[in-house]
């Protein structure tokens, strides 16, 4: 008896040490999914116990839901019935997002458009595979695109006989606003995960997020495996919301200024402070092509990327091994 | 003389004792999703473990078939036009999703023995 006394003090104490050891081990991510913005929205918080992680994510949700509600063009929503009535009065956020959707316009002299929308109907990707539509039908889409059509001011929104499509960017509002509902609950360490569009901040506890980009032609490989800097990782690729039509590859980013979808790149992956301007720019970036799309990038302050062109060579800015430094390259 | 220090019946006490600890460390490092594949539907979201075989979910357009294998799994058919989650192949790693977006089902790997460690398994893909 005396020696499991003997030895039951210093064994307990060693046990005390491992639980306490085992206990400062942080917590596993939290996740959570939805469907949300026509695609699949997940949430993952690390480093906060469980319930309070579930309660900030089901708050980035709600943020996220709310944009939906406002901007999806679809009907019942302020956006479908400001299309209907060719302008009117437009809301807070819905003003802040076309104001934005237009200063990108501008500053990429229209290889962003919010104006897309009778173009995205037309050729209704999602819907596919169907024969893509006759020249003349791209043509009549065409003359309802125009940036420069639409006026905003303070009594609201005049649309110039176009119609607004705010897909391009509204999905990067949204996370944003998921980033700041997730912070205002006390989130360090979260990924706001939009159909591959990211915001990752802070860490996942025991190492950094890993964040890998998908490689446009291999669905099973990546491009790169990246640790981003907190901000927003966007990519657009060709190869999402699409489909192959007599060996052509009919895909959903249209190019505003010919009306057709867009053929110098195979994906374009921008990172940027917010995922707003991050959204905008990869569309943009996408839309011009490698060359021109590197330049474009290479202007914005605080702004890198990497674009595969549609050959499959690689660029990248300067500056996107900083940000979002490789943990692999492939 | 002076007695021994160390008998067989203290090694026999260590030992039980260590165990003991080893059991509890076990039992708390363990902690976490089970390994396996997570389904999200419209009916919720629950984990199939490797290898259940053909599962079928319920969404709005129809039935999508997931096939889960011992170490990953795919989307056999499911009835949107695109088929892109048809075309994603067999998701192996944390991380990769395979979605049916019109159909609103996803199929995602968790779990302590689907890679974590490796750099493969990542925390989101971007695409």
């Amino acid at each position: 008896m005396s020696r499991i006394v003997r030895w039951t003090l210093p064994l307990l104490a060693l046990g005390l040490v491992v639980a306490y050891a085992a206990a400062r081990r942080p917590a596993k991510p939290v996740t959570e999914t939805r469907f949300l913005m026509g695609t699949l929205v997940t949430v993952t918080v690390s480093g906060m116990p469980e319930a309070d992680a579930r309660a900030a994510a089901s708050a980035a949700f709600d943020a996220m839901e709310a944009v939906d509600r406002e901007m999806a063009r679809r009907p019942g929503t302020p956006l479908w019935e400001l299309n209907r009535s060719g302008g009117g009065p437009v809301g807070t956020a819905t003003r802040e997002v076309l104001g934005a959707a237009l200063a990108w316009a501008r500053r990429t002299r229209g290889a962003f458009d919010p104006t897309v929308g009778r173009l995205l109907d037309l050729w209704d990707i999602p819907s596919g595979p169907h024969p893509p539509p006759p020249p003349d039908e791209v043509d009549a889409a065409l003359a309802h695109v125009g940036w420069g059509r639409v006026r905003l001011g303070p009594a609201g929104a005049d649309l110039g006989g176009t119609e607004v499509d705010l897909g391009g960017i509204a999905k990067g509002y949204a996370i944003d606003r998921a980033a700041e509902a997730l912070r205002a609950r006390g989130a360090r360490g979260f990924i706001v995960n939009a159909g591959g569009d990211l915001y990752v901040a802070g860490s996942r506890g025991d190492r950094p997020w890993r964040i890998g980009i998908q490689h446009p032609r291999g669905p099973q490989e990546f491009l790169r495996v990246v640790s981003p800097m907190e901000g927003a990782l966007v990519t657009s690729g060709d190869y999402e919301r699409s489909y192959e039509w007599q060996g052509e590859r009919i895909h959903h980013i249209l190019d505003p200024r010919t009306g057709y979808p867009a053929r110098g790149c195979r994906s374009v992956t921008v990172w940027a402070p917010t995922a707003v301007d991050a959204d905008a720019l990869a569309t943009a970036a996408f839309v011009l092509g490698p060359e021109d799309g590197l330049a474009l990038l290479e202007r914005q302050p605080g702004v890198e990327g990497l674009l595969v062109g549609s050959d499959g060579a690689v660029v990248e800015t300067p500056g996107f091994s900083r940000v979002a430094p490789g943990v692999r390259r492939r | 003389m002076r007695p021994r220090a160390f008998r067989w019946w203290d090694a026999l006490v260590v030992a039980g004792l260590v165990l003991a600890n080893l059991a509890a460390l076990g039992a708390v490092a363990g902690r976490g999703p089970a390994a396996g594949v997570e389904i999200v539907s419209p009916a919720g979201t629950r984990v199939v473990p490797f290898g259940a075989g053909r599962v079928e979910v319920e969404g709005p357009l129809g039935v999508t078939v997931v096939d889960v294998g011992p170490d990953g799994a795919r989307v056999v058919s499911s009835p949107c036009p695109l088929q892109i989650c048809v075309r994603t192949g067999t998701v192996r790693r944390p991380g990769r999703v395979a979605a049916c977006v019109p159909n609103r089902v996803a199929v995602r790997v968790v779990g302590r023995k689907a890679g974590g460690s490796g750099v493969d398994a990542v925390d989101a893909v971007g695409r």
